[in-house]
């Protein structure tokens, strides 16, 4: 299991967390967890790399954050998308699309 | 930066609530696993492992807010700040070394600003322009040299005035100022005497400053007939009127002649020209009539004696307008000459040019006297911040060898070597920037020492020797500037440290040339001292050699008296009666020796020329004019000039006698060649009249102006045989305003009876100068005096910098070599040798510095050619006493460590690990 785990580049990380965020507000946990049962667990968001992906968003204004009671009565932090965020994630989601079809283009030429 | 926080939860620091978010993300992540079965100690375990390393989590997000590198700096500060608290001492002495440093180089540019970039206190300075250029003084007549057309004649200013209305406000005022006796009406005590300038009644428009109390002028004061009136100058209100605001409409005497006062200038006001002394108070140009009478210039055409400026408030107009106000001249000049236009004159006129140049800072003679010593103290400043520079990175280097330990020990656990760099640059700004706080106070006090040198024997110098907004910002740029620069070596060695000379530590192997980078900062300012040293010298021996030259008078026990008669209706009967009785009764009071009277005395200011004819000469006029001076009997005797041959002028030569003349050395030498003087004769007035004077006697060569030129060939005439004017009355050419008083030896408070003695002689004739000739004499110094002290006190900075960075360097390499000295002196090396050899390599550096130095300071002594009197800058004797004194200190500071150090126990030294 172990090696099926991808290291995420930094701006894939950065729209994975916005996609997740898109459903509604989350904590640092809570977007952990959504990207690995999402990505049926091969995609592993390590704290080292997401909790800074998070307050760098923040800066930038693509996300806030908000202290609140989760469902369990823990108190976390909880960011959720601006709408400079959500523009981010539809620039973000355009640019990938023509990516991968770039790159699917050049593994699997059409037979 | 925007960090949101829960509202209602109180201001926390963004570092407690990154915690609590990562805790939040553990308990949740431990409480998922309890759920999915786990212990709760496993669950925890397990949650922290996935986390990974907590710390750096949370340092590489901290990374992320905007403020972290603010926190860093912050953090780089802190360091900086507990390293140099410390090492108090390295810390103490790198701020005074700066502080000096720092400060006279803030001195120096408050006067280059105050001097040389001053805008008069008025409203828009930018806008005033000049007309004409150069500091011609005070009344010609004639044409003016290429380059220095600066006087006017009033009717020359009226004129172009009236045809260029473009120049607004285009005012005229006396080039010089003239020192009138003043009291207020229906007192019987006269008030003092004030600086008068003669203004047009615009002045105070062009300015367009707004009076204290009263008014100004008004058009009408341009014409003769209107009742005169003064302004007066608000330290002059203050000082002689006690500030008394109903002095408005009362009347002052000038001259004996009622002015109503108009009104007070603001304080700030000193009129057009920054100088010592400026005018008490401005009288309009058309009064000099009422004042002068005959010999007024006011109403004579061709009589120059006017500055002018005007404002223009369009810049792009100014080429067009020179051109106007030139052909303007031009056509006046053409009718001035009329019929007599010759084809000389035509050449004259043509070359007569007037610029119009922007002049915010009005007539700038104080800024040409002394922009040229001030680019030269600026720069020997600047090599006094640069020795205070090399000896703080020498400090810092020698603070970094303590801490090279640490240093090493910081890299071999990782630290980047931009943030260590960084640290050792917050390190020297900082001390660079205390330094320069201390300096502003270093700055202040020497700018006021500098303007009491310069302008000495000055009742008032309009000079704030406050520092201005643009000095400060000058100070702290130079403060960091010099923190960088000095910072670099320390720098550059601490983040050079070898992370495995940490782990060994002894100090025996310390490589050899470990120091060379101290040594070459102390070559470096020992040859930065001889530069220095080398001015010094030179500056010092001018001045030494300007001040004890022959003058061809003495000066000892004289006393220098300026008058003036309040009105001037003598008859020269009555002036030669008056010239007699007074010189006879000042000759008779206790404590004097000898008095005498002349129409001016030497280095008092003032003085006459005229074009001569010799007799026998063909009737042409001679190529270069004469100086001269009227004298009263036993004149020569009393200011010490001697004789050289025939007679001098006695009590025999009176107004029925013929009119004899004395004539100087020079004077033979030029005009008679070799023939013998001793009865010839010429003239001032034409070639019919080159047989007026007959030459009775000639007197050695004596300097009455120019302390640095040679002295002008001068004819004397006696005071008791003077001229009349075409009216009767004396000619203003024959008023005997000098009184010399040779006094006898110990002789004090001569002043209060010399001054009732002229009272009683002559109630009419004001005293406005009274001097001791020695004072005067070295008021004609200041300039050269305020070189010579302040690169005096700059070498005396520089040498004592030099001599302590080499006692650091002496210590600092004696600590290391103790070992060393141990071994030396166990195999029987004497103390006095250990100590020669320590003296002998420090003196290597010196001697390098000098060696560094000396094309360096031939080169500077060529630049400040023209400031040297009587001596060569290429002077080897200069040199020699340059490096002596600094081969002296540096083996005075090598000593005391030196001794030190041979003093150690060779046991104890060789125990040293």
């Amino acid at each position: 299991m172990y090696q099926n785990r991808i290291e995420l580049l930094q701006g894939t990380l950065d729209m994975l967390i916005l996609r997740t965020l898109a459903w509604g507000s989350q904590h640092g946990y809570g977007i952990a967890n959504a990207i690995r049962a999402g990505s049926g667990d091969v995609l592993h968001a390590e704290t080292g790399s997401l909790y800074p992906a998070l307050h760098r968003l923040e800066k930038q204004g693509h996300v806030k954050a908000e202290w609140k009671q989760s469902e369990k009565g823990q108190r976390a932090k909880y960011y959720s998308l601006t709408p400079a965020g959500r523009k981010r994630l539809a620039a973000e989601h355009a640019r990938w699309k023509q990516m991968s079809a770039a790159i699917a283009g050049l593994m699997e030429p059409a037979q | 930066m925007s960090r949101k926080r829960n509202p209602g939860s109180r201001k926390r620091n963004p570092d407690d609530d990154l915690n609590e978010e990562i805790q939040a993300h553990l308990q949740m992540a431990a409480s998922d696993r309890e759920d999915r079965g786990e212990s709760a100690i496993d669950a925890e375990r397990n949650a922290r492992r996935e986390l990974g390393n907590e710390l750096l989590v949370r340092e590489t997000t901290r990374d992320q807010w905007a403020g972290a590198a603010w926190d860093l700096l912050a953090q780089d500060l802190k360091y900086a700040l507990r390293r140099i608290r410390s090492h108090k001492a390295v810390s103490i002495a790198a701020v005074l070394a700066l502080a000096l440093g720092i400060g006279v180089n803030t001195a120096m540019f408050t006067l280059v600003q105050k001097v040389m970039y001053n805008r008069l206190p008025v409203s828009r300075p930018g806008e005033l322009y000049r007309l004409g250029e150069g500091f011609n003084c005070c009344f010609i007549t004639g044409y003016q040299a290429p380059g220095e057309f600066g006087l006017f004649s009033w009717d020359l200013y009226k004129t172009i005035r009236a045809d260029t209305p473009e120049i607004r406000n285009m005012a005229a005022f006396a080039a010089g100022t003239e020192t009138m006796g003043a009291r207020r009406a229906g007192s019987s005590t006269a008030t003092g005497s004030l600086r008068v300038e003669y203004v047009s009644a615009n002045y105070f428009d062009l300015f367009g400053v707004r009076p204290t109390v009263g008014g100004f002028f008004n058009s009408i004061e341009d014409s003769s007939g209107a009742p005169p009136r003064v302004v007066l100058s608000y330290n002059a209100w203050r000082n002689f009127f006690g500030s008394d605001p109903a002095i408005v409409g009362s009347a002052v005497l000038l001259k004996g002649k009622p002015f109503t006062v108009a009104g007070v200038a603001p304080a700030s006001f000193y009129g057009e020209t920054l100088r010592a002394d400026p005018p008490d108070c401005w009288i309009p140009a058309a009064s000099e009539i009422a004042v002068e009478r005959a010999n007024n210039a006011f109403t004579h055409k061709a009589q120059l004696w006017l500055y002018v400026m005007g404002r223009l408030e369009d810049p792009g107009a100014r080429a067009g307008l020179q051109t106007k106000v030139n052909e303007v001249a031009r056509r006046w000049f053409n009718a001035l000459a009329g019929d007599h236009l010759s084809a000389k004159d035509r050449q004259a006129i043509d070359r007569q040019f007037i610029p119009l140049a922007n002049a915010p800072g009005g007539i700038e003679s104080l800024s040409r006297t002394y922009s040229s010593g001030l680019i030269l103290l600026m720069s020997l400043s600047s090599l006094v911040l640069l020795i205070a520079c090399a000896n703080v990175a020498n400090l810092l280097l020698a603070r970094g060898a303590s801490l090279r330990a640490q240093n090493s020990l910081k890299m071999a656990l990782g630290a980047s070597r931009p943030r260590m760099i960084r640290q050792a640059f917050a390190d020297s700004v900082i001390l660079s920037l205390v330094g320069g706080f201390a300096g502003l106070a270093v700055a202040f006090a020497s700018t006021r020492l500098i303007v009491s040198l310069a302008f000495r024997g000055a009742r008032y110098a309009p000079l704030s020797t406050y520092p201005s907004l643009e000095v400060l910002a000058f100070a702290i740029g130079i403060s960091v500037l010099t923190g960088l620069l000095f910072g670099i070596a320390p720098a550059w060695m601490d983040t050079h440290a070898d992370p495995a000379e940490a782990l060994r530590g002894a100090s025996r192997t310390t490589p050899p040339n470990a120091l060379r980078p101290q040594r070459l900062l102390v070559a470096l300012q020992a040859g930065l001292s001889f530069v220095l040293l080398t001015g010094v010298v030179l500056l010092t021996e001018s001045l030494w050699r300007l001040e004890r030259q022959d003058f061809g008078f003495a000066s000892d026990r004289r006393i220098a008296v300026t008058m003036s008669p309040a009105v001037r209706d003598y008859t020269p009967e009555h002036a030669a009666a008056v010239y007699s009785a007074l010189q006879q009764r000042i000759a008779r009071l206790p404590g004097v020796a000898r008095a005498a009277l002349a129409t001016y005395l030497p280095m008092t200011g003032g003085n006459r020329a005229t074009f001569i004819w010799v007799e026998g000469h063909g009737g042409a006029r001679e190529e270069s004019g004469a100086w001269y001076d009227k004298v009263s009997p036993g004149y020569f005797e009393t200011i010490g000039t001697k004789l050289v041959r025939g007679r001098l002028i006695d009590a025999s030569d009176r107004l029925s006698t013929k009119v004899v003349a004395l004539t100087s050395q020079t004077f033979v030498r030029t005009f008679l060649k070799d023939r013998d003087p001793i009865g010839a004769r010429f003239g001032a007035d034409g070639p019919d009249h080159a047989a007026a004077w007959e030459i009775v006697g000639v007197v050695e060569d004596a300097k009455y102006d120019s302390t640095y030129r040679p002295a002008y060939p001068t004819f004397f005439l006696p005071l008791l045989q003077p001229e009349k004017n075409p009216d009767g009355g004396l000619s203003g050419d024959s008023l005997a305003r000098g009184l010399v008083i040779e006094t006898q030896a110990g002789a004090r408070g001569l002043e209060p009876v010399v001054r009732a003695a002229i009272a009683q002689t002559d109630p009419n004739l004001e005293v406005i100068g009274f001097r001791s000739y020695p004072e005067q004499m070295a008021s004609r110094f200041n300039k050269e005096r305020l070189l010579a002290t302040l690169t005096e006190l700059f070498g005396a900075l520089a040498l004592a910098l030099a001599s302590i960075g080499l006692y650091g360097l002496v210590a600092l390499s004696a600590g290391r070599r103790t070992a060393e000295i141990g071994v030396r002196m166990a195999l029987g090396a004497t103390r006095s040798g250990v100590t020669a050899m320590i003296v002998r390599s420090a003196l290597v550096q010196v001697g390098l510095g000098i060696a560094i130095g000396l094309p360096a300071s031939l080169a500077g002594a060529q630049l400040i050619e023209h400031q040297l009197y009587g001596i060569s800058p290429r002077n080897p004797g200069a040199m020699a006493t340059a490096a002596g004194a600094l081969l002296v200190s540096a083996i005075v500071a090598a000593l005391i460590p030196a001794r030190r150090a041979a003093s150690a126990d060779p046991v104890k030294a060789l125990r040293v690990e």
